[in-house]
């Protein structure tokens, strides 16, 4: 007897309705599984791409290009020139933006109080869609151009100088000779970094202006903003083959703790699918066991009217996969519905510094990637499988003649 | 079947005597052993989740709370109240030493430590940096501290001009041990405040951000440079075991000056910590769902195999209650069973690998900038393993009482002429 895949799949439809309430509700804790494992993973998404764009924009970009020697000694000494017209030699289409600076260690003091930051030289037109200070909110005003000579700090260094926008701060930093540098600048503007560590850590001002301070026409690095994190590893090999006395370094190495983040939040998303899945895994092969178990009568007619073995496993595989697709396909449509509701984002704020300590935002916004949907949906089809490979075998291990002697 | 007969033979006794009701249900319960133990293993999964989850969490927050504390910050600190806000060298801890003493008559108190702390220029030769200067109390800082065994080079404090540096601070000053350097800031007054001494010891913590700008000079010099008669900016506390942070006896502090918790001092590792919990009771929580359902279909299916039996049952007198009650204490049983294993497994596995501990895989700085070992030994929680049990204790029963609720509904006749 040939069974066409047709009959089987509406034999094992009609199965499904003869307990409804028992598979409704194994119906139901896939649901819950599936919707769940999608939006948790959406979460952690969402937790790892910002964290490697707060890493990117916090003046790393994806690729870094500085002098060998400037890691370890972090002034105006270990700078290098580049060429008029200069570019950095990657596709136009992979290429976001990009920029040099200078950054080097200085004192500020105002009238009453003394603070030690990085004081950096920018290029304000590139820096729009290169790092934070794009999008960053401003009291006050931004720089203009290269050649602006005011100086912008963060928001809590401001209070702690005890100054004000518009007042004057003194800056001591190290000039190309060696020798120190001591110059006034007006605070034009202040930004607010919500809190972060980065209000302390810098002050910008224009990048020919901090050069005519420190004598040089030198820049410290080349900042290189790509449109996508894929194309880093390329983008690094070319520079470096570009500028070979040059240390090229990217985000990865530049912020080793985002990176690491990164790769555990990978191997993360894994690890909590596991663990739901096994959790739903028990209730599965437990609720197929007893389907087929209760049909033992059933299979042996079948048997005895000539159906194979075979065809009797493909029935029950048929069955299981029939109730997890619909689960899946509920899952699915669950998960993507409640990462839409939680689209504005989760308010973490109540654990700001320790948010701020695991590198996340204070609004966590969930991320929904195709790839982890279908991950998602491959791996608990193959679950769905390896459960009911169980029941299957057990549906076809009873003799015909033994399954139509017993009792139920 | 002889095992309904069983039940229906001690009816009467049953009805009167909860205990055989008990005994009755567990025999029910290993009518169908693989049905019991798939359904069980869930509950003992969501137990042995939650015990492991849990007790290696508690392990590694021990270390990072003890690590981050011991560094620098201490159990608590005495400040004044403006400090938190406005850490300038005016906001100071007057009397600091008459403070310091009565803090340290505290039983709860293991040691105490003043320091002075102010923002200056740092130079060496040519160079100049910014850093942090610390006036120290260099015997209370060896008790208090993990920075003086920290040394690299040199010595720690003991001369009265001698400076402690940071190894990243010395890397960026070009300086090495017996360089002479000075210190150039604003004392109280607004007038210059001036310090030069020579480098006794280099420290290096391993983290760039703390050493970048750490320097270290004894507490007299600072106060004299600095413009401060007995003044401190911190009282560093270090207390008899992390509980005992709150039992420190503080009255009489007066409105000036606060004591400061951990907690207060490094919000973030406190919030890390509550982040973490609040992270896995949300994948406990999934799991406790799934497992309820899981349970929920047991015995649905239960109920459903074992109609005609019930329908004996209410045949023969037994009230529709009783069987309920029965079917309730089969789900504490399959409870009790779930939960015994779960904790079993995990507490084994748990105090096993508290013998060797896990080592973590090492990447740099990453470990160290968390406060967290290269090696972490997990600490059973034994509050994770009540209220996991508690919760499974009560969700089990639940999750069965519906779908045995239907033995109320059910007529005796209809139910023994039902041919599953």
């Amino acid at each position: 007897m040939k069974m066409p895949l047709i009959l089987l799949l509406q034999l094992g439809w009609r199965n499904l309705w003869r307990q409804r309430r028992r598979n409704f509700m194994l119906l139901a804790a896939i649901l819950v599984a599936v919707g769940g494992v999608v939006l948790i993973n959406s979460l952690i998404r969402g937790f790892q791409y910002d964290m490697m764009e707060d890493a990117v924009e916090n003046l790393t970009g994806h690729v870094k290009v500085l002098a060998p020697g400037y890691r370890d000694d972090p002034s105006i000494v270990q700078g290098f020139e580049l060429a008029d017209g200069w570019q950095p030699s990657v596709p136009t289409a992979e290429l976001e933006g990009w920029t040099r600076r200078v950054r080097v260690p200085a004192v500020v003091m105002s009238e009453r109080e003394t603070r030690g930051l990085n004081l950096v030289g920018i290029d304000p037109a590139d820096e729009r869609d290169l790092s934070f200070l794009g999008t960053v909110a401003m009291s006050g005003e931004r720089l203009r151009d290269a050649d602006d000579s005011h100086i912008v700090l963060g928001r809590e260094l401001l209070t702690q100088l005890d100054t004000k926008v518009g007042r004057r701060v003194v800056v001591i930093t190290q000039g190309a000779d060696g020798l120190n540098r001591e110059a006034g600048f007006r605070v034009i503007g202040a930004f607010d970094a919500e809190g972060t560590a980065l209000e302390k850590a810098f002050a910008f001002t224009g990048r020919t202006a901090l050069q005519r301070l420190l004598d040089t026409d030198a820049v410290t690095e080349i900042s290189v903003r790509l449109t996508d994190d894929a194309h880093s590893a390329e983008a690094s090999a070319e520079l470096a083959r570009e500028l070979p006395s040059l240390q090229v370094m990217d985000w990865r190495q530049l912020e080793p703790l985002a990176a690491a983040m990164f790769e555990y939040s990978d191997a993360a998303i894994f690890v909590w699918f596991l663990i739901v899945m096994i959790a739903l895994a028990f209730g599965l092969v437990n609720t197929l066991i007893t389907a087929v178990m209760e049909r033992v009568r059933e299979f042996g007619m079948l048997r005895a009217i000539g159906m194979r073995p075979g065809q009797i496993v493909l029935q029950v595989l048929v069955e299981s996969t029939l109730v997890m697709l619909l689960g899946l396909g509920g899952g699915v449509v669950l998960g993507m519905g409640l990462v839409a509701y939680f689209a504005d984002g989760i308010d973490l704020s109540a654990w700001a510094q320790g948010v701020e300590m695991a590198g996340l935002r204070s609004v966590l916004v969930p991320r929904l990637m195709a790839e982890d949907v279908v991950l998602v949906t491959t791996l608990s089809l193959v679950l769905g499988l390896l459960g009911s490979a169980y029941p299957a075998w057990r549906a076809v291990s009873v003799k015909p003649l033994d399954a139509l002697r017993r009792g139920t | 079947m002889p095992t309904d007969a069983v039940s229906v033979g001690h009816l009467s006794e049953a009805r009167k005597s909860p205990p055989l009701l008990a005994a009755i249900a567990w025999r029910n319960l290993w009518r169908n052993t693989r049905r019991t133990w798939l359904t069980s293993g869930g509950v003992a999964f969501a137990v042995f989740l939650v015990v492991i989850a849990r007790s290696f969490q508690d392990g590694s927050f021990d270390v990072m709370i003890d690590n981050a504390t011991g560094m620098l910050t201490g159990h608590a600190q005495i400040q004044n109240v403006a400090f938190a806000d406005d850490p300038s060298l005016r906001n100071t801890v007057a009397d600091a030493s008459r403070i310091a003493r009565r803090i340290a008559g505290d039983p709860n108190v293991a040691a105490v430590a003043q320091r002075g702390l102010a923002f200056a220029l740092v130079s060496v030769g040519e160079r100049s940096f910014g850093a942090q200067v610390m006036g120290v109390e260099p015997d209370a800082e060896r008790v208090i501290s993990t920075l003086p065994a920290l040394v690299r080079e040199g010595t720690y404090l003991e001369k009265a001009d001698d400076v402690v540096i940071g190894a990243a601070l010395a890397r960026n000053l070009g300086a090495h041990v017996g360089d002479e350097i000075v210190v150039l800031g604003t004392a109280k007054d607004g007038s210059i405040a001036a310090f030069a001494g020579d480098i006794a010891g280099i420290i290096d913590t391993g983290i760039a951000e703390v050493e970048r700008g750490l320097l270290q000079i004894p507490l007299p010099q600072f106060q004299a440079a600095f413009g401060l008669g007995d003044e401190a900016h911190a009282i560093v506390v270090r207390v008899h075991g992390l509980d005992a942070v709150d039992a420190v006896n503080t009255d009489g502090l007066g409105d000036e000056l606060d004591y400061l918790p951990w907690q207060r001092l490094m919000p973030e590792i406190d919030q890390t910590v509550e982040l973490k919990r609040v992270g896995t009771r949300v994948i406990f929580g999934l799991v406790t769902l799934l497992v309820t359902f899981s349970v929920f279909n047991t015995f649905i299916m239960l109920v459903y195999e074992r109609v005609r039996e019930f329908g004996m049952l209410l045949a023969v007198g037994m009230r529709p209650r009783a069987i309920v009650a029965m079917l309730e204490l089969e789900a504490v049983w399959l409870a009790v069973v779930g939960v015994g294993l779960g904790l079993l497994v995990s507490t084994a596995l748990v105090l096993a690998v508290a013998q060797v501990g896990i080592p973590l895989p090492d990447v740099g700085e990453v470990l160290r900038q968390y406060h967290l070992p290269d090696r972490i030994f997990p600490s059973l929680s034994t509050s994770a393993m009540v209220e996991g049990a508690v919760l499974m204790c009560i969700a089990v029963p639940l999750a069965g009482l519906l779908p045995a609720l239907r033995i109320v509904r059910l007529a005796p006749v209809t139910a023994l002429r039902s041919d599953a």
